[in-house]
């Protein structure tokens, strides 16, 4: 290649033009020939253009990964907030459901009072919870069978010594009239 | 997308949940207003301003003061077919929670009582007639069967005749 064709292929390189194969060519022909004056320059710069990258310190790997880490980890942290902030949202808007379904749902027409003066509402409170108490009465009357049943025993029990004290009494009554009778003394004894 | 979908589900499910109806607020809402029928509705409202009145049953004030609502739904004696909305309200109230009280059957028909439930608290006793025409009545509040029952005994005869004389609000 000659010095023409160097240089051509050296402006293609500073317009950035240059493949790798092209970059390394020139890399070789600055670096490993003895050069053209014209070209001091272009070698000076050539060979002091990459700068020394240094090797990884130590831990440096260690480091690299706590950092990514820590970056999944806050992604992680984000994600579950997200879906805390959303089942907050839900029950939110369950709870306002429920207090604005007032609100919300059309009251349908006759839910509106029927009596405007208190004292005619009440008259016909009185008349429904009449009629509700009456029916509820009549129902639980049955019961009241049932229950008399269960005084029952109590009462025959009075009545049964009512009958025995009255018994007795009478027995006592008896045996006094006879003592007292004279007549009926000597009926006895003419019988005999 | 997920985000959507989450909202829509919940919204279903809220909107599904809140818009449950009790059979007895579905009976009103179909035959109240209709011709043949006549409705009452004596609102918590109004029964605010009852339990400030002055009684001298305090049983019977008290029992008012733990009523929040009556609604009363009758079919009328001029409709030519009795639609017996009763038992059909009988069938969905079983099904709904609500637990039979009692059964009372007498010369007109059977009068059956149901009873809502709610923390060993009768929420609501629902009355409903039978017979030729049928009846609908709804309480709603903290309710004290022992009370109820005890009312026949003190209302007179003659406070029931005074009704007569109430003239119902027409029907818009």
């Amino acid at each position: 290649m000659d010095q023409k064709e160097i240089r051509e292929l050296l402006d293609k390189y500073y317009d950035g033009a240059t493949t790798e194969t092209e970059e390394l060519f020139l890399l070789d022909y600055l670096s490993c020939h003895d050069v053209p004056e014209e070209f001091a320059s272009d070698k000076d710069w050539f060979l002091n253009r990459t700068p020394e990258v240094p090797w990884p310190s130590e831990n440096f790997n260690r480091r690299l990964l706590s950092v990514t880490y820590s970056d999944n980890e806050k992604r992680g942290k984000k994600r579950s907030m997200t879906w805390s902030y959303g089942i907050a949202a839900g029950f939110m808007l369950l709870i306002a459901g429920y207090i604005g379904k007032d609100y919300l749902t059309i009251k349908p027409s006759y839910m509106k009072d029927t009596y405007t003066d208190p004292e005619l509402a009440m008259a016909e409170v009185r008349r429904v919870l009449g009629e509700v108490s009456g029916n509820i009465t009549k129902g639980s009357e049955p019961l009241s069978d049932m229950r008399a049943l269960g005084i029952a025993p109590a009462a025959i029990s009075t009545f049964t010594r009512a009958a025995k004290t009255a018994r007795e009494s009478l027995g006592k009554i008896n045996d006094a009239t006879e003592k007292s009778s004279p007549d009926k003394g000597n009926y006895a004894t003419e019988k005999q | 997308m997920k985000k959507v979908l989450i909202f829509a589900v919940l919204l279903l499910v809220s909107v599904s949940a809140l818009s449950q109806k009790s059979p007895v607020d579905d009976v009103f809402d179909r035959y109240s207003g209709k011709d043949g029928f006549t409705t009452v509705y004596i609102s918590s409202k109004m029964f605010s301003i009852l339990s400030g009145m002055d009684s001298e049953d305090k049983d019977f004030q008290n029992l008012v003061s733990r009523i929040k609502t009556i609604r009363i739904l009758s079919e009328n004696d001029s409709i030519i077919k009795p639609t017996g909305f009763g038992l059909e309200l009988l069938r969905k109230l079983s099904s709904a929670g609500y637990e039979d009280l009692m059964l009372v059957k007498n010369e007109s028909g059977e009068v059956r009582f149901m009873i809502l439930e709610v923390k060993g608290r009768i929420a609501e006793l629902v009355m409903v007639s039978g017979g030729k025409n049928s009846s609908l009545v709804s309480i709603i509040g903290d309710l004290d069967l022992k009370t109820i029952a005890s009312i026949s005994d003190k209302t007179g005869i003659e406070e029931l005749r005074d009704l007569d004389k109430v003239e119902k609000k027409p029907e818009d």
